[in-house]
């Protein structure tokens, strides 16, 4: 092998090492900043077809414009607005409720006792 | 000269490897060292949770998707009241001369970060709880599944510190209303 094709296999491999670590660094980035965990293009964590529908029903279209008029008409269209989401909220209240991860409910005998 | 430039630099990678396995090493050690086992666990119980640990792991899946599918749901509402109400309505009140509401702007926003933080540490401590081999382990589980429902918890408890605030919003913005209708 001449020494410039010596060379250039030198690149070749230096290369690939130097992409391999970055990707990994990439990844254990991705991993341990906790973004993987709020991206939803994740394969198995895609939204389905009916929850892309509910997500349009359940964003407003109202904003309330702060160049607007500050009266009575104004702020009880707010309000309007303001309560019927937070109506939606009361409603997910309970959304991370302790029943799912119980022993009951993973079918695990109840007398196990938490330290 | 430069091909043992060259060899340095492809080699310092593998130094920092083999580095990063020993600090990885030596804190599986001392996990493994001063972990304690759950108590009360006792063989019918370890019977059970080896019996059913595919049915729980389905469970676990299936919760994890449903939860990252809330996470959006709330994440997206709370941005909307943050960006359409209580930003614009303090904006509002500024260029009206009028004290505003920013405690419940300030509070709002931290409590977005508080509840982004803790999903993300909800969700990474119940992936490690999947990843546990309860047919074997069931000590083990049984101790991370007690570390998710603390996490769990804790998101339990953003979420309803979000819903006071916007509640808190709704009721100053009532108040104002009644002040503007009084100033008639």
């Amino acid at each position: 092998m001449t020494r410039g094709g010596r060379n250039l296999a030198i690149l070749g491999v230096g290369a690939i090492l130097l992409t391999t670590l970055t990707t990994g660094i990439s990844l254990a980035i991705y991993h341990n900043s906790g973004d993987i965990y709020l991206d939803r293009s994740r394969p198995g964590f895609l939204p389905d077809e009916e929850e892309i529908v509910e997500e349009t029903d359940t964003n407003t279209s109202y904003s309330f414009s702060e160049n607007a008029e500050l009266n009575t008409e104004t702020l009880s269209e707010y309000l309007k607005e303001l309560n019927a989401i937070n109506n939606r909220l009361e409603k997910s209240a309970d959304s991370y409720a302790p029943t799912p991860l119980s022993d009951e409910s993973l079918g695990i005998p109840s007398e196990l006792k938490e330290q | 000269m430069v091909f043992t430039k060259l060899i340095k630099v492809i080699f310092f990678p593998v130094k920092i490897l083999i580095w990063a396995i020993g600090v990885f090493a030596c804190a599986a050690l001392i996990v493994l060292l001063f972990s304690t086992p759950a108590e009360g666990l006792d063989a019918r119980q370890k019977g059970a949770i080896s019996q059913n640990c595919s049915s729980i792991k389905q469970s676990l899946e299936q919760l994890q998707k449903v939860d990252s599918r809330t996470r959006t749901y709330l994440g997206t509402t709370y941005e909307t009241i943050a960006n359409k109400f209580i930003t614009p309505l303090n904006l509002s009140l500024v260029k009206n001369n009028r004290p505003t509401f920013s405690d419940i702007q300030t509070n709002f926003m931290s409590g977005q970060s508080h509840f982004r933080e803790d999903y993300t540490i909800y969700m990474r401590e119940l992936e490690k709880l999947i990843g546990i081999d309860c047919q074997n382990n069931a000590d083990e589980f049984y101790d991370q599944l007690v570390t998710v429902r603390k996490k769990r918890a804790n998101l339990r408890t953003d979420t309803e510190d979000m819903l006071k605030l916007a509640q808190k919003q709704y009721q100053s913005a009532e108040k104002l209303k009644q002040s503007l209708q009084g100033q008639k």
